[in-house]
C-alpha cells in the first residue's frame, strides 16, 4: 500500500504548478511534504485526492490511479479549515463519514467512538459554531479521520493547534500509523517533520528537489556538518594552521567561538588547537533541517 | 447519485432547522388561514354595512311585498336592504333618532324618506315601491295574483357563452394568488441555491467536499436539498388550505371558495411548474455563483436570472388578461419565460395537453443546457478564491470548458 507519483505535471493559466515530479509515500509511513509557499504542495495534494486531475503523469496506489479508488480509503484536512456550522457535532462528523462511502449504522457507530476518543463525547448535539475553537479542531481533525482512511493527507495540521490539541494529534497520529495508515503531511514547520516523519518529499517552484527517508537527507548533506569549537590562545597562528576558520557565534569570556565549514577534521583541529593554546568545547554540529531546506530550496532557485 | 442524495439531505436538513424557515413557513399557514377566514370576517363587515329601514303606515302585506321587491342580498345571505315594519311614524322617527336604524320610510299619500346620510338604497327603495304600488293599482283595477304576475315577468333573456371558457372573477383571483405565489417562490428558493453554494465556499467546506465528490454530485445536492425544503413547505400550505376547504365543506360554512371549485389540475401544475422553473432558475443560480467567494460576489450573478424571473411573471400577468390571446400563446412556450407563462395557461382554463407538452419539453430542454454549462462554470470555479470573475469570464468558462 503504497502512493505512486510519476512524472507529475499540472499548469494554470498562470504557469506551471507541478512540474515533472516523482516520489513515492512508502507503506505505513508518516510522509512530510515540505517545500515554501507556492512550491506546489496544495496542488500536488488536490491531484493526489482527485479533486483535480494531472495533465501528465500518474499517481497510483497501490497500483491503481487515485482516480478510480472509492473515497473511502482517502483522509484529507485541508489547511482552510471549514466545517458546517449550524450542524450538531456528531451529526456532522457522521455526515462526513457517509460522504466517504460509509453506512450510516457504520458511520454512527464509528462517530460514537473517534468523539469518544478526541474527548469531544459531551458535545455531541452542540452545534460547531457554539463550540470553542480547539473543540472544533478536533472535530475538523474527526471529520478527516471518522472512516479510518488508508491514506491520510494533512495540510498544515498543526498551525493555529491549541497546545492541548497539539499533544493529542502528536498522540493519535502515530496510533494510526500503527493502524495501517500511511500519513502525508504538507507543512512548512521543520520539527514536525523533524520529529514525525520516517521520509519526505521537498518542493521548491513547482519542481521536486529531493525525496526520500529524512536519514538521506541528511547523509546528503553531512559533509555539510561543520565543527566549532571555543579556543583560548594564539588565534592568529591556530588560524594559519587551518584556513576557513571563522568566528562561529560571540566570544565568551576570553575564550573565542570558532568554526570550520570547509571539512577540516576533528583530529587535525584538536592537534593544531592545542599546539596554539587551549580548548574547552569541540564538536561536529549537522545541519538542521532548516538549514538544509533553506540550501536545497536555494540550490534549486540557482 | 449517492453523494448528491446525502448532500441533498444534509441541505435540506440544515434548511428545515433554520428559524428564518420556520418563520416563513408558519407565517404562510396563518396567511392561508387568514385568506379562508376571511369570509367570515366579511360577514362581520356586511353586518354592519346593512342598511336598516323603519317603514310606517304600511300593513304588513305591503311590507312583505316591498321587502321582495329588495332582492339583492350581501355574501352572508342577508338581504342588504331590511326592512322593519312600525306602527307608527313617531315609532319609526324614533328609532331613526336613537340610531336604530338607518333611515324612517313613512307611507301614506305621499311616501316620504328620512335619512341621516340618504344613499344609494334610495334608488332601491324607489324602485320598490313603484313596482308594488303598480302591482296594487292593477290589483284594484281587478286583475288577480296571477295576471299581476304574468305582466311583472321578465322577459326572458338567454345568455350564451360562446366562447365556454368563461372564467369566474374569483378562479381569476386564485390564480392570480398561485401566480404570485409561484413567482416568489422561484425567486427566493433560486436565490437560496446561490447562498447555499457560496456560504459553502465561504466556510472553505467545499475543499473537505470536493476530495469526496464530483462537482456534479455537489452541485445537484445542493439544488435537491434546496429545491426540497421548498417543496416541503408548499406541500405543507397546500395540506392545510385543502383541511380548511374540506372542513368547510363538511360545515358547509359559506367560504368564498369551496374545495369542488378548485380544480385539482391547478396544484399539480403549481407542483410541476416550481419544479420545473426551480430547476431552471436553481441551476442558472448555481453556476452563475459558484465562482463568487462571498456573499456579496453572488448577489451581482443574482442579476440576470432575477431579471428573466421578473420579466416571466409580467409576461404572465400579460396571459392573466387574456389567456387564449395568440401572444399569450407564444409566451407560454418560451422556455425561460414557460414556468409561469404555461402554468397561468394551465391555471386559467385548458390548453389542448400538447401545448402543455411541447412548452414542458422545451423547458427540459433548456434546463438540460444550462446544466451543461453552469456544471462547466461549476467545476472549474467552485475551488477557486479570491479574484473577481466578471460575466465576461463566466462566458468563457461555459464555452471552452478546460
Amino acid at each position: 500500500m503504497t502512493l505512486v507519483l510519476d512524472t507529475v505535471c499540472k499548469r494554470y493559466a498562470s504557469g506551471s504548478a507541478v512540474s515533472d515530479v516523482s516520489f513515492e509515500v512508502p507503506r505505513g509511513a508518516i510522509f512530510g511534504l515540505l517545500g515554501p509557499n507556492g512550491a506546489g504542495k496544495t496542488t500536488t495534494i488536490r491531484m493526489t485526492l482527485d479533486i483535480i486531475r494531472p495533465d501528465s503523469g500518474e499517481l497510483r496506489w497501490d497500483g491503481r490511479r487515485v482516480a478510480e479508488l472509492p473515497r473511502l480509503l482517502f483522509g484529507y484536512l485541508p489547511e482552510e479549515r471549514g466545517l458546517y456550522a449550524d450542524m450538531p457535532v456528531a451529526e456532522q462528523v457522521a455526515f462526513f463519514g457517509e460522504i466517504s462511502g460509509l453506512s450510516r449504522r457504520d458511520a454512527k457507530a464509528r462517530t460514537a467512538r473517534w468523539l469518544e476518543r478526541m474527548d469531544v463525547a459531551e458535545h455531541v448535539g452542540t452545534p460547531v459554531a457554539a463550540l470553542s475553537k480547539g473543540n472544533q479542531q478536533k472535530v475538523q481533525l474527526l471529520a478527516a479521520v471518522v472512516h479510518e482512511p488508508r491514506l491520510l493527507i494533512l495540510d498544515e495540521p498543526f498551525s493555529g493547534l491549541d497546545p492541548v490539541n497539539h499533544a493529542l494529534l502528536r498522540e493519535v497520529l502515530p496510533e494510526l500509523q500503527a493502524a495501517g495508515t500511511a500519513i502525508v503531511l504538507s507543512t512548512h514547520d521543520l520539527e514536525q517533520v523533524e520529529s514525525l516523519c520516517d521520509a519526505l518529499a521537498l518542493m521548491h517552484r513547482s519542481r521536486l528537489v529531493f525525496s526520500g527517508p529524512v536519514a538521506d537527507l541528511r547523509a546528503r548533506h553531512r559533509d555539510r556538518s561543520h565543527v566549532r569549537l571555543l579556543f583560548r590562545g594564539d588565534d592568529a597562528a591556530l588560524r594559519r594552521d587551518v584556513r576557513a576558520l571563522e568566528p562561529d557565534g560571540p566570544p565568551q569570556g576570553d575564550w573565542l567561538a570558532l568554526g570550520s565549514t570547509d571539512g577540516a577534521s576533528v583530529d587535525d583541529l584538536a592537534r593544531s588547537a592545542l599546539r596554539h593554546g587551549e580548548l574547552r568545547e569541540l564538536r561536529t554540529v549537522e545541519p538542521t533541517l532548516r538549514e538544509i531546506f533553506l540550501k536545497e530550496t536555494a540550490a534549486a532557485a540557482g | 447519485m449517492r453523494n448528491a442524495l446525502l448532500i441533498a439531505r444534509r441541505e435540506l436538513r440544515s434548511r428545515v432547522r433554520r428559524t428564518g424557515y420556520r418563520i416563513t413557513t408558519v407565517g404562510g399557514l396563518l396567511l392561508i388561514v387568514a385568506l379562508f377566514l376571511l369570509p367570515t370576517i366579511t360577514h362581520a363587515i356586511d353586518d354592519a354595512t346593512r342598511t336598516e329601514v323603519a317603514v310606517a303606515g304600511a300593513d304588513p302585506a305591503t311590507v312583505a311585498a316591498l321587502q321582495r321587491a329588495l332582492p339583492e342580498r350581501a355574501p352572508n345571505g342577508k338581504p342588504t336592504l331590511e326592512l322593519r315594519r312600525v306602527a307608527s311614524a313617531a315609532a319609526a322617527e324614533r328609532l331613526r333618532r336613537d340610531g336604530e336604524v338607518d333611515g324612517a320610510l313613512l307611507l301614506g299619500r305621499v311616501a316620504r324618506y328620512d335619512a341621516k346620510e340618504p344613499g344609494d338604497e334610495v334608488a332601491r327603495l324607489r324602485s320598490a315601491l313603484s313596482s308594488v304600488a303598480a302591482a296594487q293599482r292593477l290589483r284594484r283595477r281587478g286583475l288577480d295574483g296571477a295576471q299581476i304576475a304574468a305582466a311583472f315577468a321578465a322577459p326572458r333573456l338567454a345568455v350564451h357563452d360562446t366562447d365556454g371558457k368563461t372564467v369566474s372573477s374569483q378562479s381569476r383571483s386564485l390564480v392570480y394568488a398561485l401566480l404570485l405565489m409561484l413567482y416568489m417562490s422561484i425567486l427566493v428558493y433560486g436565490a437560496a441555491v446561490s447562498s447555499a453554494i457560496v456560504q459553502e465556499k465561504a466556510s472553505r467546506v467545499t475543499e473537505v467536499m470536493m476530495a469526496r465528490v464530483t462537482p456534479l454530485a455537489h452541485m445537484a445536492g445542493k439544488l435537491g436539498g434546496v429545491g426540497l425544503a421548498g417543496l416541503l413547505q408548499f406541500a405543507l400550505w397546500i395540506v392545510a388550505a385543502l383541511a380548511i376547504l374540506a372542513a368547510g365543506d363538511v360545515l358547509g360554512s359559506s367560504a368564498g371558495i369551496r374545495l369542488a371549485d378548485v380544480p385539482a389540475g391547478t396544484f399539480v401544475a403549481f407542483g410541476v411548474f416550481f419544479v420545473l422553473g426551480f430547476a431552471f432558475y436553481g441551476t442558472l443560480y448555481a453556476g452563475l455563483s459558484a465562482p463568487a467567494s462571498r456573499i456579496e460576489d453572488a448577489t451581482g450573478a443574482g442579476a440576470i436570472p432575477g431579471v428573466l424571473i421578473v420579466a416571466s411573471f409580467l409576461a404572465s400577468t400579460v396571459v392573466l388578461g387574456n389567456p387564449e390571446s395568440s401572444l399569450a400563446r407564444v409566451l407560454s412556450f418560451v422556455p425561460p419565460l414557460s414556468p409561469m407563462t404555461m402554468f397561468t395557461r394551465v391555471a386559467l382554463g385548458s390548453p389542448p395537453w400538447w401545448e402543455v407538452l411541447v412548452s414542458a419539453l422545451a423547458l427540459l430542454a433548456a434546463i438540460g443546457l444550462v446544466l451543461v454549462l453552469a456544471a462547466r462554470v461549476y467545476r472549474v470555479s467552485i475551488l477557486s478564491y479570491g479574484t473577481r470573475q466578471g460575466l465576461g469570464q463566466i462566458a468563457r468558462m461555459m464555452l471552452r470548458p478546460s
